[in-house]
């Protein structure tokens, strides 16, 4: 394959240049622990075999960065709830096995729930003139993703399809990479932050961890080239004792950011507290509708009854999106919990942790 | 054990469901059933050796970039058939038809199968429609059985890779799989499915006395599950090159969009042959002759035999990782 970021003859050289780098550097403990916040990143770190080439140099612990794994079980109880209810839900397909306290989409869709798979939002516009139920789009995801249900809400409005809503649980990363730090104090030696995510919201928001935290950083893409950029970055910086936030994904992404998409965001939004499994609830961490759409908000248009309930499991997601724990220190991985019987949100999405070492494996 | 006592559509997608749907299968028909895991059944015939498969086709879309499910139908029977090192002779075809199907789209497929089987030197020598009532089908299910002579002197079987053999592929990775994704996703692409028979390129090979250790087609499952399952049954360790992989760019672009991995694509047009070292110039130069096969290439080897078979994948960056037999269906990534 010709793709010049993946198959590049300079990428082996490079990579031998960063462990020699790690070899001399003083006064730092071996391995150095680098948190990949995106879960694209862990499918690349595993898949590429970038965990193995550094397994004595570079420890690297996965971040809050996947939708699914991070939506709280009370969440998803409130999904199934709506789909209980007779309502016809609109979601991404990686939420369809999630378990919740009692039970999963998949099982309700079993039992005649009606739930459409979609990938892109703006289908769920589509949906709706088709039929007279409620239709529910069940809104998750980061920045990436939270400028297409701005548009479908935009679009809802001005063709004024009122039986639709959407289930607001989109999460923002700034704050939740602030909260992380403070539990994490010293136990980070660098991050390499989410490219996607980074296209929207540029590197500025990031400036915090370098300037309040002494924690280098990388803004990185997805390939090897790019993944070798951003931990060549990392370990000079930690050499050189200068921490910053430097962009080494600078073909996508612009100090800046995407202006377009961050207008349609607070277009439609504005920031509130919400809970993320792993960690509970985190202040200005997700968006909920403004005042001007709350008309489109599920929670406001159908009362939700879920109890908030907690169920003792050996499930430890909440530490494996926290950076506290590895899939491998689950004792139910590989076990109890599989990819077709998926016990934790992390074995369920393409972009768990869980689920890239099952595949991916030793 | 099964986890659930319906079957799921992931009971078909080739990985780790499919084997326990087909361990059902061979454990309740256990000694009337006298070929195990080959793409082909053989058995003897005055003059020699014959091969026999049957196999059912159901795709959406029925007609896709570079061929429908007629040109599927014919092109998976020879290529089940060529496997084994047959020469196809005869197919039966057997029609499943939704009321309602369009004439005109029926006439679109029945040309394509003349086609197919004209360049193939193959007659149809047993036939069956089916009309279902509407909504009992998706549009047109074809289910048919593949009659060949075995050129081969030595059985080819996924039973007998060896240490120290290679492993060829003769054409790009991927490319039906991709091309019908891209398809149903309404992503505007070039891309073409690669379905075609590949029975001309064994023959040439078998003609010219090569040694033919393990021979498949890469179809449900891919390049992956193909190659561990003749792992699994040789009892060996396969590893791949990831640099020597020949997958074309718009290919692993449509992959990485959707979030899946073009080693589990489908291929329609393709074969992977497992050979002993020495005969791989031979076999490159025969294959690079034919226009089907200008892309071979050596993509990994048998490295040992071991107890625990694995199918290893040596990255770009040098590092060494597991291709397992995957558990489910490939779902769309969110973001």
């Amino acid at each position: 394959m010709n793709n010049k970021f993946r198959n590049n003859p300079e990428l082996k050289p490079l990579l031998q240049k960063i462990k020699n780098v790690i070899a001399t550097l003083d006064g730092k403990a071996l391995p150095l622990k680098f948190m990949e916040v995106c879960g694209t990143h862990t499918v690349s770190i595993l898949k590429f075999g970038f965990r193995h080439y550094f397994k004595d140099s570079i420890k690297f612990l996965s971040g809050p960065g996947c939708p699914v794994c991070v939506t709280s079980a009370h969440d998803v109880d409130k999904i199934i709830y709506l789909a209980q209810q007779g309502n016809h839900l609109v979601t991404f397909g990686d939420l369809i096995k999630v378990p919740g306290t009692h039970s999963s989409l998949e099982r309700e869709i079993a039992k005649g729930a009606t739930v459409d798979v979609v990938y892109s939002p703006l289908d769920t516009i589509k949906i709706a003139s088709n039929t007279k139920k409620e239709v529910i789009f069940i809104a998750i995801g980061f920045e990436t993703t939270i400028p297409v249900i701005a548009g479908l809400v935009l679009d809802a409005y001005a063709q004024q399809i009122n039986n639709v809503s959407i289930l607001c649980l989109v999460k923002t990363m700034p704050n939740v990479l602030r909260f992380l730090l403070s539990q994490l104090k010293g136990e980070i030696d660098g991050m390499i932050m989410p490219g996607h995510v980074s296209v929207i919201i540029g590197s500025e928001p990031y400036e915090f961890v370098p300037q309040e935290y002494g924690i280098p950083c990388a803004i990185a893409g997805f390939e090897p080239v790019d993944l070798g950029l951003g931990i060549q970055t990392l370990v000079a910086q930690i050499s050189s004792r200068d921490p910053k936030v430097d962009n080494r994904y600078t073909r996508m992404v612009r100090s800046e950011g995407n202006r377009a998409a961050q207008e349609l965001i607070s277009a439609v939004f504005q920031e509130c507290d919400v809970s993320w499994r792993g960690f509970g609830s985190i202040p200005r961490s997700g968006l909920c509708l403004n005042e001007e759409f709350s008309f489109f908000d599920a929670e406001k248009r159908f009362r939700i009854k879920v109890k908030d309930e907690v169920v003792q499991s050996a499930c430890i997601c909440g530490d494996i999106i926290a950076g506290r724990k590895s899939p491998l220190d689950c004792t139910l991985f590989r076990k109890n919990c599989t990819p077709e019987n998926p016990i934790g949100p992390c074995m369920v999405s393409f972009e768990g942790a869980c689920a890239a070492y099952y595949k991916y494996g030793e | 054990m099964m986890e659930n006592n319906t079957i799921l559509l992931s009971h078909g997608s080739g990985g780790k469901q499919s084997k326990e749907l087909l361990d059902l299968i061979y454990r309740t028909l256990s000694h009337v059933v006298i070929n195990h895991g080959e793409d082909s059944g053989v058995i003897n015939i005055t003059n020699g050796k014959a091969a026999i498969t049957t196999d059912s086709y159901t795709i959406d879309p029925i007609f896709f970039p570079g061929g429908n499910i007629g040109k599927l139908a014919i092109c998976g029977t020879t290529n089940d058939l060529a496997m084994v090192g047959a020469i196809p002779k005869y197919i039966t075809l057997a029609l499943m038809i939704e009321e309602g199907f369009e004439f005109d789209d029926l006439k679109k497929i029945l040309i394509s199968i003349r086609d197919e089987t004209k360049n193939g030197n193959i007659s149809i020598i047993a036939g069956d429609t089916k009309i279902v009532s509407r909504g009992k089908i998706d549009k047109i299910f074809i289910n048919t059985a593949g009659y060949g002579e075995i050129i081969s002197k030595d059985t080819i079987s996924s039973q007998n890779a060896e240490p120290q053999d290679a492993v060829i592929i003769t054409g790009d990775i991927g490319d039906h799989g991709a091309a019908i994704m891209a398809y149903r996703n309404g992503f505007s692409s070039k891309l073409k499915s690669d379905c075609a028979n590949v029975a001309p390129l064994i023959q040439a090979l078998l003609e010219q006395g090569i040694k033919i250790h393990a021979l498949r087609d890469p179809t449900r499952g891919g390049l992956a599950s193909i190659l561990n399952e003749i792992a699994d049954s040789s009892k060996i360790n396969i590893v791949l090159e990831e640099e020597k992989l020949p997958i074309k760019e718009s290919v692993s672009g449509v992959c990485d969009a959707l979030g899946i991995d073009p080693l589990y694509m489908a291929c329609e047009g393709r074969a992977v042959i497992i050979c002993p070292q020495n005969e791989t110039d031979k076999v490159l130069k025969i294959l690079h002759d034919k226009s089907l096969g200008k892309q071979a290439k050596v993509i990994g080897k048998v490295t040992e035999r071991s107890d625990t078979p694995k199918l290893f994948l040596k990255t770009f960056i040098g590092a060494k990782r597991i291709l397992p037999l995957l558990s489910r269906e490939q779902t769309p990534r969110i973001c």
